[in-house]
């Protein structure tokens, strides 16, 4: 059954349609990714509303491979301007501005595609052959969402309870009143998390765009080595890019994190696996391959919860699945049964835009040097404009694009406190399930809240979701801190 | 002491949101009622918790006095213009039609942000107005309001 659906997933990837919506998406992921103002999440949130004409697995592959192309894309503003062009490549500065500096930044961008290709490739076929027993893996890696995910475990709680309360605003699914609709028609359906998505996560970035001067950047503006890199030359950095690409996979698979925090995870391994640390962070070509291989392979990763179980493993895997339920696809584990069809060509297409990534990377990387001179608050305006008329695609209502800068300005000072915005986002959309099932839950138990601690899997969760909230409490950071020092001490 | 009060700001934002959720949901019926009660309870606590956090964080940065990087200052008015400029942006679409009002938000707000020349910015403003007519409108079918240039663009 499972080889009959990547079969079926293989013919589909190879239609036409879907071809060229993973070859235009990987070249617009590249030129998105290569933009410092953009990233691929806020990329994939401005798109969805175009896939709505398309079939579902045309538009979620062209948004997968958006996703792909932006993860090397950033690495091409790293290189030659030293910003990052997604977070997912901030690490590849250190080494990768350097190399270009003495000359080499042909060199550093080759190293970084094919470490992005190796990453990518490895994260494909993970994805193809074993994401349904991986997912497990999401559950477990939820134990240790505590140490590895950046910021404040308080504030990502507290946004995914706000998300899951916005979520109640419409039509209650069991009663039909309308719940907190303050009178307003335009709420009775709820609120679109499309919406939410575009506002929460371009507006912000439009306005921290124009918040500040400029500061001109340091730039290298033209290079004469070859992209294309010799055999031997990759064949020392090979054991390095699997390293880092299982890496990725692994810190994509966790929900909740993605390339920012793989590409530093990845960087790091390299240096302390290195016998030349000192070089690190002079154009050391492992500190170029690590984060981009480990950043290429979050993509698969991420998308292994996100398929087998309904969890986002990053940002971008969210509003992939907002993207999946706007075209009736539920996310869950029948994603892999009921819609194999369109999971399939999914998973294909993740390794297809890897490939159109290496060539469509090996012919234009040197035309997207143009779009790292974009200035901020030329963008910021175009952002601003692509917007509203997302919004308004949606369902052609003003108000929404009313609602979507309103999430835009909650968005912007959530930002400004480093509260993260995925966790709303992740509320939003699956605020609704969780209504349903609470109330079925309910009923079968007639009114007896047991029920949640009676059934096995249902205990077993609700264990891993306190563990995760007792990782975010002072005594347990306390405990921590101890237990590093008495190690030190010994 | 000032993100102090940035937290304290948000977290009173959080709980009254929550408080209209507890309010309204406790004169529903149980089954429409619940979950947003529960939830309404969940952001108190985690608001409250919030703060705490950030109350301690201020009491440490305080005591280390880390130094802050070198950055630009947070240019506020330009901010507050911005957002100002994009809401009338927006109440002006339906009224105007998109494609007079697109163009001429993109226009203004180069010139006020200083990004580009009058003639890059005239010239950005209209061939980006065409692509996204070119797209939305010709490509997608989305019925744009086309306001003052109905009868021309149809």
């Amino acid at each position: 059954m499972i080889f009959d659906n990547i079969l079926l997933g293989l013919t589909n990837v190879f239609a036409p349609l879907n071809l060229a919506a993973v070859a235009f998406g990987t070249g617009l992921g590249l030129l998105v990714g290569a933009m410092p103002g953009l990233s691929a999440t806020m990329a994939i949130a401005l798109l969805v509303p175009v896939t709505f004409v398309m079939r579902p697995e045309t538009g979620i592959s062209m948004l997968a491979a958006i996703y792909m192309g932006a993860m090397y894309g950033g690495s091409i503003a790293a290189i030659l301007i030293r910003t990052p062009g997604t977070p997912a490549a901030a690490a590849t500065v250190l080494d990768g501005y350097p190399m270009a500096q003495r000359g080499e930044a042909g060199r550093a961008l080759g190293i970084s595609l094919t470490a992005s290709f190796v990453g990518g490739v490895m994260s494909s076929v993970v994805l193809l052959t074993v994401a349904p027993m991986l997912g497990w893996v999401a559950v477990l890696g939820m134990t240790i969402i505590g140490s590895l995910s950046q910021g404040s475990a308080i504030k990502g709680l507290l946004a995914g309870a706000v998300g899951l309360l916005l979520s109640t605003v419409g039509m209650d699914p069991i009663t039909g009143i309308p719940r907190f609709t303050l009178g307003n028609i335009n709420l009775f359906s709820g609120i679109p998390f499309t919406v939410a998505l575009i506002g929460l996560f371009s507006i912000p970035q439009a306005l921290r765009l124009i918040e500040r001067d400029e500061v001109e950047a340091e730039r290298i503006n033209s290079f004469s080595d070859r992209i294309l890199r010799p055999w031997s030359e990759i064949r020392e950095l090979l054991p390095t890019m699997v390293r880092a690409g299982l890496i990725g996979i692994f810190v994509g698979i966790i929900p909740g994190t993605g390339g920012d925090t793989a590409c530093w995870f990845a960087y790091n391994e390299a240096k302390r696996a290195s016998d030349d640390k000192a070089s690190f962070g002079q154009g050391n070509p492992h500190g170029i391959a690590a984060p981009e291989a480990s950043n290429n392979a979050v993509v698969g990763g991420a998308l292994v919860p996100t398929i087998s179980l309904g969890i986002p493993g990053s940002s971008a895997t969210a509003i992939l699945l907002g993207g999946l339920m706007i075209h009736g696809i539920m996310p869950g584990p029948t994603l892999m049964t009921e819609y194999a069809g369109v999971t399939y060509t999914l998973l294909w297409a993740v390794l297809l835009s890897t490939i159109f990534m290496f060539v469509e990377g090996v012919i234009f990387t040197k035309a997207c040097i143009f779009v790292t001179a974009i200035r901020n608050k030329t963008l910021s305006v175009a952002i601003v404009v692509l917007c509203v008329v997302g919004a308004f695609a949606i369902n052609n209502s003003f108000f929404e694009v009313g609602l979507m800068f309103a999430f835009g300005i909650l968005g912007y000072f959530m930002d400004k406190l480093s509260i993260p915005v995925a966790p709303l986002v992740v509320g939003l959309i699956l605020g609704g399930m969780l209504d349903v099932s609470l109330h079925q839950s309910l009923l079968m138990s007639q009114g007896s809240w047991m029920i949640f601690l009676k059934n096995p899997i249902s205990a077993a969760l609700l264990a891993l979701a306190l563990f995760s909230l007792i990782q975010s409490t002072p005594m347990y950071e306390r405990w921590k801190r101890e237990r590093k020092a008495r190690k030190e001490a010994r | 002491m000032g993100s102090v009060l940035h937290h304290a700001l948000f977290a009173a934002f959080a709980c009254a949101i929550a408080g209209y959720f507890f309010v309204a949901g406790n004169s529903m019926p149980a089954s429409a009622g619940r979950l947003p009660v529960l939830l309404s309870v969940l952001v108190f606590i985690l608001s409250g918790a919030m703060m705490v956090k950030a109350v301690r964080s201020s009491r440490q940065n305080s005591e280390q006095e880390a130094p802050e990087a070198a950055r630009p200052p947070l240019q506020v008015t330009r901010v507050a213009a911005y957002v100002a400029l994009i809401v009338a942006y927006i109440y002006c679409i339906p009224r105007l039609g998109y494609f007079i009002a697109t163009p001429l938000f993109m226009l203004l707000s180069y010139l006020y942000l200083r990004a580009l020349g009058i003639g890059r910015s005239l010239l950005i403003s209209v061939g980006f107005s065409l692509f996204i007519y070119l797209l939305f409108v010709r490509f997608l079918k989305l019925p744009i309001p086309m306001g003052l240039l109905e009868p021309f663009l149809g």
